[in-house]
């Protein structure tokens, strides 16, 4: 078939030639125009994973619970704690709210579709700067989204991240995460077995995001806005009956498998579940309920209509399966029956339309990345940062508290339902994580996201390594015991040597870190060609982190109150010190560059059992983690929770932009009571720790600066608010 | 002059309509129609200022297209103009 | 003690006005939407959520289910407690059950907080604070209504920082003549120690004294 254009159907679906001819030498044959858009849609880089599936296989994977089902997990009791975090950055750029919405649902569907309850979800979400009206209009699209839907369907977004820099304007990166938790005696793999049927419920198959899977494999460009018609609309109260009638459906035995159906939809789905089982399956089209009254085959096939599952089911099983799809009122087919032929056949009112094995679909071509170091990373490192034009350590506070990439983020997430589920036990603003009461097993589960793009972006292995210790801290200064890693990696074009050096890179800094900690990554996403003409994002990595305490009451406070003393342990920044990334450099001085600080592996190690070895000794108050903002940003943040003022016993000489909030890796800050006790434990223990001051008062005091909490936490908690509502 | 219009907007076609979906059901529950294929739009009136019938087509055309609208996934129609 | 939790397609605070029931050693069924049998109960909640997507307007599409109907004669008959959170305020109140509506909040967003609230019941607590999720939740009645609704001494919830517009800071309404309860606020996530707070016992023990 020829195109309008006049170029050839496999062509104009941005097959390259290269992948043709493999096509045609692994099929043996021409593949027909129903199959080519099969393989455009499943060798695409959203499906395929062709750039980066070779990299992937590096990261550590002991320890995880369904590992290679649709989202893995770590073992608690006897419960699987399931969580994989995914991007939805190429739909949330071109419609922001439909975006971010279905973005949910997917993930979503990936805990479902394992037999697992999801119970709590998480988002990182990056744009441009927040002054551009059109970054307005995507971080209030974005953010309404999330509140939309995940407030209708009652899976509390409990934690998350919001970051703002120019690089982020035409690609916002949309990171959903999402936690589910089953038995694990009740887990469904998504693997096809012989002999079964194929039942398909849920919505009606509509023209939905067709073209969806490709299209985010593209970079935008400025006929990207073309591409609209492609965008999926996401239905939240049908997700919230297919959350429940698909658990209902998953208690039966007769049903052998389940998988969701995400981007490009049933193709992608049941031609996953067939290669995993190296099972035949037979797909009637026909019977397939649509939305539309005239849908051809390859549409229905690469359909991105949201809120539909797909089931394999004994044939005792249908009658129970088809009851409790009416029971829900949402539709239910039985459309095909898996076979022993090893082959993936589509049919069309009876006529044979396309027959392959469908490994072929699943497993495309794998691309190796370029790994030699691109010029700009000695450049951006032989920076030198001066502060020439040095501003007063009032002001830099001011800008930093003001800046809505440190400000309070009230304004989001008062907009989600942090509390349904009746499980919240750290709600958002409450500490560096979130908690979830896992009333199954009687403890918490703690819950973090994280990224740093700026870090990666000056150095991906050690940047990337730091985000995953960022992600560790946050849990420990809770006071959980981190369990499980997921990772969603957001670069730009893989194909250009900058981008794929990154990708790399970074893979192998999460990789390391994770073995280094003894935490596997259970699961992860890839989102690529987030560039456009213009603009590339950070590389950033964004590492989804899961942890766990026996007990409530093993929680770890993260304020700082009246007549506590505050000790800062780890590592303590000189004049030697690798601050570069830090965010006051980029808000004060308009600064990226230097060397990124590496992490110290045993350090971290021992900071967490310290943390608990204090805690359990009841010698801790307060801890929080320092990461961007440094030690003024922590130190804020725990005098405002604790509604308190501080005194600094700091000399002058320590008084200085760079001690104060300079960003390095292995460091807490800690409130207790008791100095005497907490000192020769901390001494035991050989943690490196310096004592700040005392907590008094309604002023923060450092040396002759005595700074109003009142008006800074005024300034903190408004920014946001204040310039959304310009 | 001032001009007073209508404007109606709806989804464009093939777009999904969760909201015409639920109602849909609920006539169907309630026995008072099997499918009455609903579909949900919003109706606004709004008086522009303008100095011909040409200049206030274009200037709706521009707060359908920018404010009313969600062009990504709505169209929308304006009805007769009105001068008041 | 036997409550009844009702579970309409988009329901989503079934399961946590559950476990809070149990937690009181309360006997507690679902009653699917389309029940019309509710003689076995004391207490009926129609807990928070969406139902049926509050599409078109919140807790309009609800009312058409079987279930709503039987819970009329149930109130018509005084068989027992009605008591609705949320979604099941805005239920009531689309049913004519109780008074006025449940709009738009004020500043059209979607509202996640916690909210102190004082109460005029002598069995709580002057002031609790407890959960509120909703983004119509902007209680609005005519002048009459709402001199009727204080002269029947109807308001025992009212915010103590309005958070969304609520006329008179209504937050939750009791209809002592019929036994009818609506209240925004979420008393069923405040239970347990595990979710930070447990003033929503109050209002479980309220109910608890109240039937018995």
């Amino acid at each position: 078939m020829k195109t309008a254009a006049g170029k050839k159907l496999y062509q104009a679906l941005n097959i390259t030639e290269f992948e043709y001819n493999e096509i045609l030498s692994r099929l043996k044959r021409k593949p027909n125009d129903l199959e080519t858009y099969l393989f455009s849609a499943m060798w695409s880089e959203h499906c395929g994973y062709k750039h980066s599936r070779k990299y992937l296989k590096r990261l550590p994977l002991g320890g995880t619970v369904c590992e290679g089902e649709n989202a893995g997990g770590v073992l608690v009791g006897d419960h699987v704690i399931t969580f994989k975090v995914e991007s939805h950055n190429h739909p949330s750029a071109i419609e922001p709210f439909q975006g971010a919405a279905t973005g949910i649902g997917g993930i979503i569907r990936d805990i479902l579709a394992i037999g697992a309850r999801p119970v709590a979800l998480l988002n990182s979400l990056k744009f441009g700067k927040l002054t551009d009206k059109w970054v307005k209009h995507l971080f209030n699209g974005v953010v309404d989204g999330i509140s939309t839907y995940g407030n209708s369907i009652g899976v509390p977004t409990v934690a998350g991240e919001v970051g703002f820099d120019k690089c982020f304007t035409d690609s916002p990166l949309v990171n959903v995460m999402a936690i589910g938790v089953v038995h694990k005696d009740k887990i469904k793999s998504a693997k096809a077995i012989p002999g079964n049927n194929i039942v398909l419920v849920g919505s009606h198959t509509g023209r939905d995001g067709i073209h969806g899977a490709s299209f985010a494999s593209k970079e935008l460009n400025e006929n990207s806005k073309e591409d609209r018609p492609s965008v999926q609309v996401g239905d939240p109260f049908m997700k919230k009956v297919l959350i429940e009638a698909t658990l209902e459906i998953l208690e039966l035995e007769e049903v052998v498998s389940c998988q969701d159906c995400g981007a490009a939809g049933l193709l992608s789905s049941t031609s996953e579940m067939g290669s995993m089982g190296k099972c035949g399956l037979e797909l009637h089209l026909d019977k397939v309920n649509l939305r539309e009254e005239v849908m051809e085959p390859w549409e229905i096939m690469l359909s991105e209509s949201q809120e539909r599952m797909i089931f394999m089911v004994t044939d005792q099983g249908l009658d129970k399966v088809l009851n409790i799809a009416k029971k829900y009122d949402i539709s239910g087919k039985i459309i095909g029956k898996t076979d022993t032929s090893g082959l993936y056949k589509l049919l069309w009112n009876g006529e044979q339309v396309a027959c392959l094995p469908p490994a072929l679909l699943t497993s495309g071509p794998v691309y190796t990345l370029n790994e030699n170091e691109p010029k700009y990373i000695s450049e951006y490192k032989n920076k030198e940062f001066q502060s020439s034009i040095s501003i007063s350590i009032e002001e830099g506070v001011k800008k930093l508290l003001a800046d809505p990439n440190f400000a309070s983020k009230k304004w989001v997430y008062r907009q989600y339902d942090h509390t349904v589920g009746n499980r919240t036990s750290l709600k958002p603003g409450e500490g560096g994580s979130a908690g979830i009461w896992l009333d199954e097993e009687g403890g918490v589960v703690g819950l973090t996201i994280d990224s740093n793009g700026r870090q990666v972006f000056l150095d991906p292995y050690n940047g990337a390594k730091n985000t995953v210790w960022e992600s560790y801290r946050n849990l420990v200064s809770d006071g959980f015991n981190p369990l499980g890693v997921t990772d969603c990696m957001n670069y730009g074009n893989p194909e250009k040597d900058e981008v794929a050096y990154q990708f790399v890179k970074s893979i192998d800094g999460i990789a390391d870190a994770c073995k280094a900690a003894s935490i596997p990554v259970v699961s992860g996403n890839v989102s690529l060609y987030n560039e456009s003409t213009d603009l590339r994002v950070y590389p950033t990595p964004t590492t989804g982190m899961v942890g766990y305490t026996d007990n409530y009451d093993k929680l770890i406070k993260n304020s700082f109150s009246k007549n506590e003393t505050v000790y800062l342990i780890g590592k303590q920044i000189d004049e030697t010190s690798n601050i570069g990334g830090s965010l006051y450099q980029m808000v004060c001085y308009d600064f990226l560059g230097g060397s990124v600080d590496s992490v110290d592996e045993n350090l971290e190690i021992s900071l967490k059992d310290t943390i608990f070895n204090l805690r359990d000794n009841h010698l801790l108050d307060g801890c929080i983690d320092i990461s961007e903002g440094g030690l003024f940003g922590a130190l804020f943040e725990g005098l405002k929770s604790g509604n308190s003022g501080f005194e600094s016993i700091l000399n002058d000489s320590e008084i200085t932009e760079k001690v104060l909030f300079g960003e390095i890796t292995g460091r807490y800050l800690i409130s207790v009571k008791d100095t005497n006790q907490t000192e020769k434990l901390l001494n035991n223990n050989k943690i490196p720790y310096k004592k700040l001051g005392k907590c008094t008062g309604n002023n923060i005091k450092l040396g002759n600066i005595a700074l109003n909490l009142a008006e800074l936490t005024d300034l903190y908690d408004k920014t946001i608010e204040l310039e959304m509502a310009k | 002059m001032k001009y007073k219009a209508e404007v109606k907007v709806t989804l464009k076609n093939g777009v999904r309509d969760p909201q015409g979906s639920a109602v849909d059901t609920i006539l169907r529950r309630t026995g008072l129609e099997d499918s009455a294929n609903v579909k949900v739009g919003k109706h606004f009136t709004l008086t522009v200022t303008a100095g011909n019938d040409k200049e206030a087509k274009n200037k709706l055309d521009e707060i359908c297209h920018e404010v009313l609208s969600n062009p990504v996934l709505e169209s929308y129609e304006i009805g007769r103009l009105e001068t008041i | 003690m036997k409550a009844g939790v009702v579970v309409f397609p988009g329901t989503n605070c079934d399961r946590d006005t559950k476990k809070a029931c149990e937690h009181f050693g309360w006997e507690t069924d679902y009653i699917w939407h389309d029940e019309s049998n509710l003689d076995d109960y004391d207490i009926i909640f129609l807990p928070g959520g969406f139902s049926y997507g509050d599409y078109i307007r919140a807790g309009g599409l609800a009312t058409f289910s079987p279930v709503v109907q039987a819970i009329k004669d149930y109130v018509k008959n005084k068989k027992g407690y009605v008591v609705g959170i949320c979604n099941g305020f805005q239920i009531l109140c689309e049913t004519g059950l109780l008074p006025g509506t449940l709009s738009v909040n004020d500043n059209t967003r979607f509202i996640c907080d916690v909210v102190g609230l004082a109460t005029s019941d002598d069995k709580m607590p002057e002031a609790i604070s407890l959960p509120i999720a909703h983004g119509e939740g902007r209680y609005f009645a005519d002048d009459e209504t709402l001199k009727q609704i204080q002269q029947d001494n109807m308001i025992f919830l009212r915010y103590q920082d309005n958070p969304n517009g609520s006329l008179l800071n209504i937050a939750g309404l009791i209809d002592r003549k019929n036994n009818v309860i609506g209240m925004m606020p979420h008393p069923e996530r405040a239970v347990f120690k595990e979710t930070g707070n447990t003033d929503g016992m109050y209002f479980f023990k309220l109910l608890e004294a109240e039937i018995k």
